[in-house]
């Protein structure tokens, strides 16, 4: 069972405010949810939206469609009217008698005399929509606003509430999930899997839409111990983050696609002289400044081969917030043991979606530094083989002196020309990638066994895929689905065991070049059939994955 | 022997500046009683850059232009080791002068020592922010079209709490300011003259020995407007070396209050997100 709530308006108009009554009240409730803000690059004005959509089971996908829309505006109401579905409700801020549309409007309403009456009166038709208690609006009080406000809200939203209920609406039945939920965005998840990974200094430049990590790490600095700074560029964060990594603290950076276009010297730096950096980059659609508050899977194949030369590296693209967590965490492990920069693939539509998940489990997490504590004789930072564990900084024991170094380097780190040297190195960077292969997940398949087609999906489009295939499952589709949550380095064998005679492989992706495709191809040979691809800025929906879906699978009978 | 020495054989040209700089240094530490385990030498890329190669110490030889943002992980990580910034006016004014600025304005304990030969050295002989205007270099063969950088009026004028210049071809003078730059908490700036004798015809050993004298002992350090004055006194009228302005304020991480020890010595585990998880159920 699923709903869908949108809320529409201007900015300014309270959309945020109104999401975030809704989705405490959803959590409170025990029940899952996703909420994904449409905003515009603006700070008042534009029509943005916010769509939340609840179940009794983890959503990984938004709805384009509407069960429940409250139009905070003329403009949002005539989205409201192409953006719901048949048989769902709208419900307006604004006067009207028109059919189809339920006007929140009333002489009480307007005797409340606060701005915001219209939106609090939303929230409470929501909650009489959702079938929820009346006393969950209670809580409506507890914010940060003046007790005026707080009583004046939760009276518009006490009217909201009443109004709805003698609206016709159907009632639905909901599983209360087993465990506690958390409520978090990917960002906010990503910050937290450095957190717990041990990290201690992160430092960014301010950037759509990753600067929430940064905001989350910064207000809890105090009490993790980190030190979180804001760099004059991009250049200097990734910089400053690896003069830490080198100087035995975990340090990472994040940003989007055009400041991580500014890192990307930096970023070879750190291969090179082979330390341990985690960087994030959030994706939102390029080139240049392109659409800073949307979001686009359009920067794989750039992350994947960015700065000149070639090195070691690792890139991972969490499919879920709760897998924005673990894989975080997992970065810092690989990171250290390799001693390979290692790259978070995420985007605007997981940065900024809230979700109810279950708890983060770090029972079982170990932060693994594989460093070497005894002093060594002759000690050598840089062996070109056995270096694993065997990894030293400055100030780690009395006697070491270590040195790192930008240009190819004998296994002291100091610079050197000579061929031996020079080819060493190169192997041992080549070496790394097929020792890293072993470390990483392998992909994840769902659906059907006997599949005839095979989506395949990456990041946060892997988790919106695998809503769908539930969905085409459920129509008695044949279709599976393998979600790739490790990206790089790839196996050539990857595809082998579900690649079979008579199975069409379709790639799913948000960009327009099919690049996780393109790779695939790179490094199995294999080529994917058919496509469905989105780059409008917006993010796949399930429901419209299983529409292109249904085409090609009726294509091919 | 000075532990900080290395019989390695460098890549400077003979006679360059640099040399000096490099004896100098290595004696500093050496009176600071240090050991090669407390210092990290930091710097970008060219020819002033190689020291940390030409030293023995903890060395990050970054990329040209990056070495202070470098210097502040390094430094945020592992504050008890002692930091020094070696690099030329090219990495430090040119590809570097955004990070010099902010490095200034976090007021950084570090030691900057900018091996200034108004010269390109690794890349052969280009001008650099601080070569004069209308001089002729290998690459402007009809001279220079912009005006040179005046690094120590920058430095005074974006907070810097210690600027001070000296000269390569008087190490005693140079040792004194190195020493007394280590003893400054906070961003201390040198700017270091020095004869590049490959690509900087004008700017040799004897136009700078005749051009330099050092501020009399009279001199307050500790007077902004003056000290400001002061800098703007550069080339035939005379080049003033020594401090040329100083005061005291809180270093960066005196800044952060919530940190009692070196990032670096904390003990971290998973668990540490437990509280955060529970604020978010």
């Amino acid at each position: 069972m699923k709903k869908t709530i949108v809320i529409g308006g201007a900015a300014g108009e309270g959309i945020n405010t109104a999401a975030q009554f809704v989705e405490r009240m959803v959590k409170e409730k025990g029940l899952y949810f996703l909420s994904y803000k449409n905003y515009m690059s603006r700070v008042r004005g534009g029509y943005n939206f916010t769509t939340l959509t609840v179940s009794d089971v983890p959503v990984h996908s938004i709805c384009d469609e509407a069960d429940f829309f409250l139009a905070l505006n003329e403009e949002a109401t005539q989205f409201a009217k192409l953006h719901t579905a048949p048989d769902g409700l709208i419900a307006t801020t604004e006067t009207t008698s028109e059919s189809g549309l339920i006007s929140l409007k009333s002489e009480a309403l307007d005797a409340i005399k606060n701005k915001n009456s219209g939106t609090m009166a939303g929230v409470g038709a929501i909650a009489a929509y959702l079938g929820f208690e009346r006393d969950k609006l209670m809580h409506l009080e507890q914010t940060k606003w003046s007790e005026v406000i707080n009583r004046q809200n939760a009276e518009a939203a006490a009217l909201g509430y009443a109004l709805f209920q003698s609206v016709e609406h159907p009632v639905w039945q909901l599983k209360e999930p087993e465990k506690p939920q958390i409520m978090l965005n990917g960002n906010t998840a990503v910050a937290l899997g450095a957190i717990a990974a041990g990290a201690g200094f992160y430092c960014a430049y301010p950037m759509a839409p990753s600067t929430g990590i940064m905001a989350y790490l910064m207000k809890k600095q105090k009490t993790t111990h980190m030190l979180v700074e804001q760099a004059e560029d991009e250049i200097a964060a990734m910089m400053a983050a690896i003069g830490a990594a080198s100087n035995g603290v975990r340090a990472m950076t994040g940003t989007s696609g055009g400041g991580f276009s500014l890192m990307v010297e930096s970023l070879g730096f750190a291969a090179v002289s082979e330390v341990p950096l985690v960087a994030c980059n959030v994706q939102r659609p390029g080139p240049a400044t392109g659409l800073p508050t949307r979001t686009e899977q359009a920067d794989l194949l750039f992350t994947l081969f960015a700065s000149q030369g070639e090195f070691a590296r690792i890139v991972l693209a969490p499919t879920s917030v709760s897998d924005a967590f673990y894989t975080t965490f997992r970065a810092f492990n690989l990171a250290e043991k390799y001693q390979v920069p290692v790259l978070i693939l995420t985007d605007q539509y997981l940065a900024d979606s809230t979700v109810t998940t279950n708890r983060f489990e770090t029972e079982a997490l170990k932060i693994e530094r594989y460093t070497q504590t005894e002093p060594i004789e002759d000690y050598k930072r840089y062996e070109f083989e056995n270096y694993i564990g065997n990894r030293k900084y400055p100030g780690i024991d009395s006697q070491s002196v270590i040195m790192t170094d930008s240009h190819v380097h004998d296994v002291y780190g100091h610079v050197s020309e000579a061929q031996d040297v020079t080819n060493a190195l190169k192997q041992k960077m080549m070496a790394k990638m097929k020792m890293i292969l072993e470390d990483l997940n392998k992909p994840e398949l769902v659906g059907v066994s006997d599949y005839k087609h095979l989506m395949i999906a990456w990041g946060s489009t892997a988790g919106i895929v695998r809503e769908a295939v539930e969905m085409l499952n459920e129509n008695g589709q044949k279709v599976a689905a393998l979600c790739f949550s490790d990206i790089y380095p790839m196996s050539e064998n990857v595809l082998e065991a579900y690649v079979k005679p008579g199975v069409t492989v379709v790639n799913v992706e948000g960009n327009a070049t099919n690049q996780f495709g393109k790779l695939l191809r790179m490094e199995t040979g294999v080529k994917y059939a058919r496509s469905i691809n989105r780059y409008d800025g917006r993010p796949f929906t399930a429901k419209g994955i299983v529409q292109s879906m249904e085409v090609i699978v009726n294509e091919s009978i | 022997m000075n532990p900080f020495k290395l019989n390695t054989k460098t890549t400077w040209c003979p006679g360059c500046g640099n040399f000096g700089i490099l004896e100098s240094l290595s004696q500093v530490l050496e009176e600071a009683s240090l050991k090669p385990q407390d210092v990290l030498v930091v710097s970008g890329i060219g020819q002033a850059a190689k020291l940390p190669h030409y030293i023995h110490a903890h060395g990050m030889n970054t990329l040209h232009g990056r070495a202070v943002p470098a210097a502040m992980g390094a430094h945020v990580a592992n504050p008890a080791l002692k930091l020094i910034l070696t690099s030329g006016d090219g990495d430090t004014y040119g590809e570097g002068g955004n990070h010099l600025l902010h490095g200034i304005r976090r007021n950084l304990d570090i030691v900057h020592m900018v091996h200034d030969n108004q010269v390109y050295g690794l890349t052969k002989g280009q001008g650099s922010p601080t070569t004069a205007f209308g001089q002729v270099t290998r690459l402007q063969y009809d001279g220079m079209k912009s005006d040179p950088l005046n690094p120590m009026a920058f430095a005074i004028s974006v907070g810097c709490g210690f600027v001070a210049r000296s000269f390569s071809g008087d190490p005693k003078h140079l040792k004194e300011i190195i020493k007394a730059a280590m003893a400054y908490k906070g961003y201390a700036l040198i700017d270091i003259l020095q004869p590049c004798v490959s690509f900087n015809q004008v700017n040799t050993f004897k136009w700078y020995k005749d051009r330099v004298f050092k501020l009399p002992e009279t001199y307050d350090p500790h007077d902004k407007v003056r000290a400001f004055e002061m800098a703007q006194q550069f080339g035939d009228e005379g080049i003033p070396i020594g401090i040329l302005y100083q005061e005291q304020k809180t270093d960066f991480l005196g800044r952060f209050s919530h940190l009692e020890k070196p990032l670096v010595q904390y003990e971290r585990s998973p668990k540490a997100v437990d509280t955060l998880l529970d604020e978010l159920l």
